[in-house]
């Protein structure tokens, strides 16, 4: 594991679970370029390479379930491809797991949850145990942490922000010396059945894990087998302490998202966490460095030795006492290290999540899942038999059947399924916020209508987002979601008020939608709009109120370039009406309703009508 | 590799209820897990089957293609012999077997179709490529899902005879108690097996019981009529769920080595059976089924 300088902390923790292989899943996350790819070719090297299974990001789901392949093209009589690629596995890696399709990714994770492979012989399938460690990269910029929830220890790749170790990182690519030997590892596993678990510990285990919020009862076990594998990493004979903290690190902060998240605003809401974690942090030190028999650099927050790449905590020395009863702030302190740790794998929406990660998609959502259409004859992902064997009907008489096979089928005849996958829409709201309208009962109205929506979401597959606008921006108060439950903590209270930057609010209107379709290219992202069209407010504030509708009548336009399905409700209502809104709606060449009563009801039909048209008259 | 067993999980008794009397009675249709992870769910599905003769647990994975579930034509065998034969699929082997499905609302639309329509005649019926063909394919249908990744359709959730939302263990003890177990099963199964042969043998032995002596469990029409009277109170509409209480009953009797049903039983069975079938507000703050189920609990009590 020399490959890698530094990183000392993502080092142990993979050291760990090549000592105890309970730790059967395994996440490594780092931002582009700290050293993933080369920590999972590290892994790798310790086992023989037979036993390791690489799952590539284009893997099918016949690969994965080991579907019966057919041997008709193959010259060898026993063709042996038809195993799922698990099959006899004993190491899984995916690098750029976020890549993978989401249900090949849910297909994966619960053939490694099951650990069992179905094998399929003479059309007489049987379930062969599977006894996989699954390493997995994640990008640091990955939005979606969902993806962490997987993994039972989690280790994270920090870039490493001092000329020396930098330099070292360039000259010492190729050194085939390890920190953590083979040997090493094999007798900490030896070791590791005769590591003691006192109930002491297992009680601060259990209080970590509760006391940090996570749900996932798991997680107290995957701590103290992890707790377990550092003991024996380090000869001690029993857990301790130390360990509990170090693990918990791994094991528990990345499955803390939950608490993160909460419906304060976020800005407020980070700074007020960051305060407080510092405070703590800070007292932390404070009561560390009182009490003479912890070693600082453990107590610290675990953060000094990963950035300096110093040696971990020297064995020995252990508090005995510190073991014998747990300090009530032990667990406290514990519980605010984790913060921090889990503060550093979820980093606020600061850092653009701007990538190249747009082209990958494009392959791996073709739906190889779905209703067959009709039978064609370019390839697609499977044969249809029957149009086939039709095809080749009419050449019955003039072909000879190549030995052993009864029928004479030839390349030209074969055609291929054309499957259909039920797509749903992606549905933005773009609401003004500003003071010009009534604006809290809009936007009551407004997120009555998500719910509504959402509520039939499941069954048409739709997702909804929702984008307000006042003062001088705009802001992504619901970002793409189908889920009813993350919209009801998000939508909160949004607050109201102020000028009307509608330019603002188009432009990043126009952003998310191209957005989204450079992510999922079927769907085609339908906005809908409730204004009254009264623009006052400019790109840069300050502007007048005819340089501020001109402004946005050029995006409108730009968004009409683009061909997004737009409806423009109209929330100025009776005789007052100045027409503007339906002048937007012309520029952005989409679809002008006023409605007489603004209700939730009414805007959810609305919706729902343009885009599920057949729906009522069936 | 070795299940863990049955009797060694810790707590989340409900789950236990109602995986066991839909073991030992079939008929009542299935039950949705809804619950966190880490909650030892699929743990107990697997584990059911060690304790139920003669099933064993199918899977079926998410994101399963329509051929594989439904059975499809064996291809190789056509293009060699000319001979037509089906390749059973999923459901074929799930006859007469506990079918487990992790994860049931992300299962994609046209296969949850599928199993319903499988689960409603307890047939499979194959229509494709030229083929028809049926066979019986009666089964358990265990779901678990998470439910903050969606919900389920309604079409569904009322297919499932019963529903039990679990909950990570909030007590400190039990947890170390969950721990301490895994540990020692992790360690040395044989030995841990050991430990548990004598309850695993018992429940077996409850169970057979409870399935031999199950034809025989009278209820009287006064507690139907309370059932009725219940499902008409609580705006239930499917006639199912009534047919499920009663059902679950005369298990849960059978269960206690009762040949009668009593209030308690009918008590328990609406507790498992009603929940998800109850209109649910999603725009009220308060729409947890807890809230619901106890006012099933003065119901019932009332009613005594």
């Amino acid at each position: 594991m020399k490959r890698l300088v530094g990183q000392m902390k993502a080092k142990r923790g993979i050291a760990a679970t090549l000592v105890n292989p309970y730790l059967d899943r395994v996440c490594i996350i780092g931002a582009g370029g700290t050293g993933k790819t080369t920590l999972l070719e590290a892994i790798v090297s310790y086992f023989p390479k037979k036993d390791t299974v690489f799952v590539p990001t284009h893997v099918t789901t016949e690969k994965l379930l080991g579907e019966k392949e057919i041997a008709l093209f193959s010259q060898l009589e026993n063709n042996p491809g038809n195993h799922s690629l698990l099959y006899q596995a004993k190491i899984v890696i995916t690098d750029q797991f976020a890549l993978m399709s989401e249900s090949k990714q849910r297909l994966l994770v619960q053939m490694l949850k099951n650990k069992q492979v179905h094998v399929d012989q003479n059309s007489d399938f049987s379930n062969t145990p599977l006894r996989a460690q699954w390493f997995y990269c994640l990008d640091q910029e990955n939005e979606d942490k969902s993806l962490l929830k997987h993994a039972k220890l989690c280790v994270q790749l920090l870039p490493i922000f001092d000329v020396s170790e930098r330099s070292n990182i360039l000259f010492t690519a190729d050194n085939p010396e390890r920190e953590y030997a083979l040997e090493e590892i094999e007798k900490a596993k030896q070791r590791l059945s005769s590591v003691q678990v006192s109930d002491e510990m297992l009680r601060l285990a259990v209080e970590v894990v509760i006391g940090s919020g996570c749900r996932n009862q798991e997680a107290d076990i995957d701590l103290i087998e992890t707790a377990r594998a550092l003991a024996a990493l380090d000869s001690d004979e029993s857990i301790e302490v130390k360990h509990i903290e170090e693990a918990a690190g791994y094991t528990v902060a990345h499955r803390m998202e939950e608490q993160q998240e909460s419906p304060l605003p976020e800005s407020a809401e980070s700074h007020t966490n960051r305060e407080a974690s510092e405070d703590h942090s800070e007292g932390e030190n404070h009561s560390a460095t009182n009490r003479e028999s912890m070693p600082i650099d453990h107590s610290g927050g675990g953060y000094d030795y990963e950035a300096s790449g110093e040696p971990l905590p020297k064995q020995g020395s252990p508090n005995n006492e510190a073991i014998a009863e747990v300090p009530e702030d032990e667990v406290d302190q514990m519980i605010t290290y984790l913060k921090v740790q889990s503060d550093l794998l979820y980093p606020k929406r600061t850092i653009q999540p701007q990538s190249t990660k747009g082209k990958h998609r494009e392959g791996t959502n073709a739906g190889d899942n779905g209703r067959m259409l009709r039978a064609v004859s370019r390839p697609t992902e499977s044969i249809s038999l029957y149009h086939t064997l039709i095809a080749a009907t009419p050449y019955r008489k003039v072909r000879v059947p190549k030995e052993g096979m009864t029928l004479a089928i030839e390349k030209e005849d074969i055609r291929y399924k054309l499957k259909e996958q039920q797509q749903g829409f992606t549905i933005l709201f773009l609401v003004d916020a500003s003071s010009s309208i009534a604006a809290k009962k809009h936007m009551r109205v407004v997120k009555g209508a998500i719910f509504e929506l959402l509520q039939q979401a499941y069954q048409k597959r739709d997702r909804i987002g929702m984008v307000t606008f006042r003062k001088t921006e705009a802001v992504e108060v619901l970002p793409f979601t189908n889920k009813f439950p993350e919209a009801k903590r998000k939508l909160g209270e949004i607050s109201t008020g102020g000028k009307t930057p509608l330019a603002a609010g188009l432009e990043k209107a126009l952003y998310l939608c191209e957005k989204e379709k450079r992510m999922h290219k079927q769907a085609l992202p339908y906005l809908v709009i409730l204004t009254d069209g009264n623009a006052n407010e400019t790109l840069k504030p300050g502007g007048t109120a005819s340089q501020a509708r001109s402004e946005s009548y050029q995006i409108a336009r730009k968004i009409a370039i683009k061909q997004f399905p737009v409806t423009v409700i109209d929330t100025q209502q009776g005789k007052s009406q100045f027409g503007l809104a339906e002048e937007l709606a012309t520029a952005l060449d989409g679809e002008y309703i006023s409605l007489d009563v603004l209700t939730d009801k009414n805007i959810a039909k609305t919706v729902q009508r343009r885009l599920h048209p057949l729906e009522g008259k069936r | 590799m070795k299940n863990y067993p049955f009797t060694a999980i810790v707590g989340q008794e409900k789950m236990k209820k109602a995986l066991i009397i839909n073991g030992i009675n079939p008929k009542i249709g299935g039950v949705l897990i809804q619950g966190e992870k880490g909650t030892a769910k699929s743990t107990a599905v697997r584990a059911l089957a060690d304790v139920l003769p003669d099933i064993s647990v199918v899977n079926l994975p998410v994101s399963a293609t329509e051929d594989r579930v439904v059975g499809t034509l064996d291809m190789e065998r056509i293009l060699k012999t000319g001979e037509k034969k089906l390749e059973p699929g999923i459901l074929a082997k799930a006859d007469g077997n506990i079918l487990y499905v992790d994860e049931v609302n992300l299962l994609e639309d046209h296969l949850v179709d599928i199993l319903l329509d499988t689960a409603a005649m307890g047939v499979n019926r194959i229509e494709r490529e030229g083929v028809s063909y049926e066979h019986s394919s009666r089964f358990v249908l265990v779901g678990t899902m998470n439910p903050e990744e969606g919900m389920l359709r309604p079409q569904l959730l009322d297919r499932f005879g019963l529903c039990v939302n679990i909950e990570s263990e909030k007590k400190v003890e039990e947890r170390m108690e969950v721990i301490r177990r895994r540990l020692h099963f992790e360690r040395n199964q044989e030995a841990f097996e050991k430990r548990y042969e004598q309850d695993q043998r018992k429940l077996k032995e409850q169970i057979q019981w409870a399935q031999k002596l199950l034809p025989t469990v009278e209820i009287d029409d006064a507690l139907i009529g309370t059932v009725a009277e219940l499902s008409i109170e609580l705006g239930i509409e499917s006639h199912r769920a009534d047919i499920t209480v009663i059902t679950a009953a005369q298990t849960l009797a059978a269960w206690k080595q009762r040949a009668v049903v009593q209030l308690e039983d009918i008590y328990e069975a609406a507790e498992l059976s009603l929940p998800h079938r109850l209109l649910q507000d999603p725009m009220k703050e308060k729409s947890s089924y807890e809230e619901l189920v106890e006012l099933l609990r003065y119901k019932v009590v009332d009613n005594k």
